[in-house]
């Protein structure tokens, strides 16, 4: 594997310089992981107009209870376990709202209308196959290819370990290759 | 053991944050499982919803308001409490001064020549005559009569504010 990304400073240490009032560094944390956070609150079904109040929310949690961060633990997977936590409230407060459907996604474009139709159909039942996981499975499996995020943070995400995370992305994974064939 | 590893990488190589090295690339092209794997992946993330836009930067300086308006009530409070030691210092240090003023005063000569303020080992307290210092040293609990004064602050060091409430602390 060759990295293509830069040296950064470290999730730890921009957070110690937060812990300290240094708001630039809060700035870069938000910079580094409000898009991922974005996106899993997007696809985990918060509506479009919420989704920034969330991740805001999300930051400012996360600020509040620093203190209950373990540093060896991953501060994207407690960020994460943070918005997991918004959405479950949301979801409660909801009655429960299912994953958004296929229809709202925006596919990616295509001159060859057959092979759009293609694409849709494959995409259709790839979203439906996710859907139909078990929720672990699901959550592990989204964490790991939409947000990209390690077992490590996956494990501290969904409060599982990251041998467990493994294993239910494979469980998957196994599911859901049969359906892009 | 190589399929895993590259597992591991597919969603980064699917984003175009990794590559696959010489050796990852020639296991990928010949390995079945692992192209059927990453076909998912990539087939996955472009079906993904595309991300919501978000003003990042209107987040982080929400973000950063909160922070330095609890971070501002943290400092208040940790002030505080440095103002309450500072207080339990010199109030402590009046007692000691009151004593020292007594032992002087208990002297029937120096009775007539003591005026009615006199000169203490702190200076902060010779502004303040005999009932006032006893009222500093009535403040002190008993068990912050018992303590060793620390450091005595610098009323110099103290804010106008601060003066104000030690002031209405002394004066009643
Ligand atoms: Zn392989």
């Amino acid at each position: 594997m060759t990295s293509l990304a830069a040296d950064l400073p470290n999730d730890p240490d921009l957070v110690a310089a937060w812990r300290q009032g240094d708001e630039f560094a809060a700035t870069q944390l938000v910079r580094r992981h409000g898009a991922a956070l974005g996106r899993y609150l997007s696809s985990g079904g918060a509506d479009s107009g919420d989704v920034e109040d969330l991740v805001q929310e999300t930051f400012i949690r996360a600020f509040r209870s620093l203190h209950g961060w373990r540093q060896d633990g991953s501060f994207r997977g407690w960020l994460f376990r943070i918005a997991s936590n918004l959405l479950k409230d949301g979801f409660r407060a909801r009655r429960g709202r299912q994953m958004v459907a296929l229809e709202d996604h925006d596919l990616v474009a295509s001159a060859d209308p057959a092979s759009q139709f293609a694409a849709d159909e494959t995409a259709e039942r790839i979203q439906a196959g996710i859907a139909a996981l078990p929720r672990l499975q699901r959550e592990v499996f989204l964490l790991r290819v939409e947000q990209g995020l390690e077992y490590a943070e996956i494990a501290t995400a969904l409060d599982t370990t990251p041998g467990a995370a493994r294993v239910h992305y494979h469980h998957a994974v196994r599911r859901l290759k049969e359906l892009v064939q | 053991m190589i399929c895993e590893a590259l597992s591991d990488q597919m969603p980064a190589v699917a984003r175009g944050d990794v590559v696959w090295d010489a050796e990852e690339a020639l296991h990928f092209a010949q390995c079945a499982e692992c192209r059927d794997e990453y076909a998912l992946v990539a087939a996955v993330l472009s079906s993904a919803r595309p991300a919501p836009v978000l003003d990042l930067d209107r987040i982080a300086a929400a973000v950063s308001a909160v922070g330095r308006e609890e971070g501002k009530v943290v400092a208040i409070a940790s002030r505080r409490r440095t103002w309450t030691r500072g207080l339990v210092g010199l109030a402590a240090a009046a007692g000691i001064a009151l004593v020292a003023y007594s032992i002087r005063t208990d002297d029937p000569v120096a009775v007539a020549a003591v005026p009615a303020r006199t000169t203490t080992a702190i200076p902060e307290l010779d502004a303040l005559l005999e009932d006032e210092l006893k009222i500093v040293l009535a403040s002190l609990t008993e068990e912050q009569k018992t303590l060793t004064p620390g450091p005595i602050p610098r009323l110099g060091e103290l804010t106008e504010a601060e003066l104000d409430a030690l002031l209405d602390d002394v004066e009643g």
